[in-house]
């Protein structure tokens, strides 16, 4: 046989084998039945119109007789037995009602018959949106779009609609808002308890030195300071108590003003004059022996604000007592207090 | 390093204020009215009001008293506390301390001490001690010049001693 007899051969041979595959398939090409809705659809369908199940992947394949019968019944129906592997017996009805069996549970799909054999619509589409099946909730929707009768311009329509009303009702309520507000309204201005630079009060205590003879005379005491200016201008009234040591204790009052200026800060420093007026009280011969006492300096400290509450001031100065005017004593003065 | 400056200067302002301060009065007895003798012949210090005048009183020749008795007693104490001051210029200190003790040993005094005696600026005297019952005395004698100057002071009172000691020891002679 020449080369060119052969390769007619070839291709008469793949004509005729290639007719055969296809009157084979043909032959061998069914309806296939929905798994869902369990219609059957012509070949030529590929997606089950009621519930939109891929029927090329999941469909059943089905005979038809000469008659245009099913050759293939469902599973479960009265003229054929179930299979006793996969077949579950249907539920009987109870007062005539049919009992509608979930499709989800496991086992084979069944489809359940109602007395009057026939399925209504609504119970249809009530079936199919109970299923869980993943793919019949995804298909749901549009399912439900299509059978509802809404398009999805229409939907867009709804959606752009809603958003436009839901917006006015959004801008009205904030322009009512706005209306009931004062006018005006300034932030809430943060408190800050530094900008009080001084305490309230304050309670310390106080060394100086009034010597006598070579004795240094140490005066200790106790002074309470009350400060009615507390922010850049510093002004305060203090007591003081305090108990001169020489050769007989000596007890001292004073009562001073002071004014000067200060920082507001966490660490606020201050300095300020101190002018104050008192009596030094001795005991000499048995008797108590008073004389006036005036005390003018200054003091210069840092108020360490510890919290809201607390505040720790220690202080250096100068004082300088003055009892007459052959008695003077010009003395540094320490301090240490804790306000409030 | 600046900080480090800063607390630097803190420090040398505070150190040249603490020198710059006098921690001592002018003397002890700034809080004490001076009595001084008209012709400067001796000075001391006492409290008033405490003091007051006593009966003959002198310039030249000041007593001083504190709570003066109702009912005194002539060579009795007139009151709680007593102080005289007075110069004696034809007598020694010496002569006059001895004439002095036998006058109060006369008077039932005991003497308790004698010693010589350094006041508070220095200048040193003769002193004796003398007690009878609760009454106390002590006095004081000075060289000045030709003759001396004394003070004397009396108390009944155990508690205003050490007051008394402190009065006593600003006596001086001179002004």
């Amino acid at each position: 046989m020449t080369r060119r007899c052969e390769r007619r051969a070839n291709v008469l041979f793949f004509f005729v084998f290639s007719w055969f595959t296809l009157v084979a398939m043909g032959a061998m090409a069914n309806d296939r039945r929905c798994p869902v809705c369990h219609e059957v659809f012509d070949e030529k369908v590929d997606v089950c119109p009621n519930d939109g199940t891929d029927l090329k992947l999941v469909g059943e394949s089905v005979e038809l007789s000469d008659d245009g019968t099913l050759s293939e019944q469902p599973p479960g129906s009265p003229e054929e037995p179930a299979a006793p592997n996969d077949v579950t017996p249907p539920e009987e009805a109870v007062d005539g009602e049919h009992k509608y069996i979930r499709q989800d549970k496991g086992g084979r799909r069944r489809r359940v018959q109602p007395a009057d054999g026939d399925f209504g619509g609504d119970e249809r589409i009530d079936r199919l949106r109970r299923l869980q099946d993943e793919r019949a909730g995804v298909l749901a929707p549009k399912k439900r779009d299509t059978e509802s009768g809404f398009s999805e311009e229409e939907n867009a329509r709804l959606r752009k609609q809603y958003k436009e009303i839901r917006d006015e009702l959004a801008s009205k309520r904030s322009i009512k808002r706005e209306k009931n507000s004062p006018p005006h309204r300034q932030p809430l201005k943060t408190y800050n308890v530094w900008e009080q630079a001084a305490p309230v009060m304050s309670i310390g205590l106080r060394l100086s030195w009034m010597g006598e003879a070579r004795e240094p005379g140490p005066l200790t005491g106790a002074e309470i300071d009350l400060n009615v200016l507390r922010t850049n201008i510093r002004v305060g009234l203090s007591s003081f108590i305090g108990i001169r040591s020489v050769s007989r204790n000596e007890l001292i009052f004073l009562e001073s003003i002071s004014i000067g200026i200060q920082r507001p800060w966490r660490y606020a420093p201050y300095i300020v004059g101190r002018f104050g007026i008192g009596a030094i009280v001795s005991e000499r011969f048995g008797e108590t022996d008073t004389n006036l006492i005036r005390g003018t300096g200054f003091d210069t400290g840092v108020d360490c604000h510890l919290n809201d509450a607390l505040t720790v001031t220690p202080s250096v100065g100068y004082v300088r007592y003055v009892v007459s005017s052959a008695a003077a004593w010009d003395s540094v003065a320490l301090k240490l207090s804790i306000g409030f | 390093m600046l900080r480090l400056i800063w607390v630097t200067i803190g420090f040398a302002a505070l150190a040249a204020l603490v020198s710059a301060c006098r921690q001592d009065g002018e003397n002890p007895y700034v809080l004490w009215t001076p009595y001084s003798h008209p012709k400067g012949d001796f000075s001391f210090y006492y409290l008033t009001p405490l003091f007051v005048r006593g009966a003959d009183f002198k310039d030249e020749h000041p007593i001083l008293v504190v709570d003066r008795f109702s009912d005194p007693v002539e060579g009795e104490l007139d009151a709680r506390i007593h102080v005289e001051a007075w110069s004696d210029k034809e007598h020694s200190a010496q002569t006059a301390f001895d004439d002095r003790k036998k006058y109060w040993e006369a008077k039932g005094y005991r003497l308790e001490q004698q010693l010589t005696y350094l006041n508070y600026f220095g200048e040193e005297g003769i002193m004796f001690v003398m007690e009878r019952g609760d009454q106390w005395l002590k006095e004081l004698f000075f060289s000045y010049k030709d003759g001396c100057v004394a003070i004397s002071a009396w108390t009944n009172e155990r508690g205003s001693r050490e007051d008394i000691e402190f009065l006593l020891k600003g006596f001086r002679p001179g002004e």
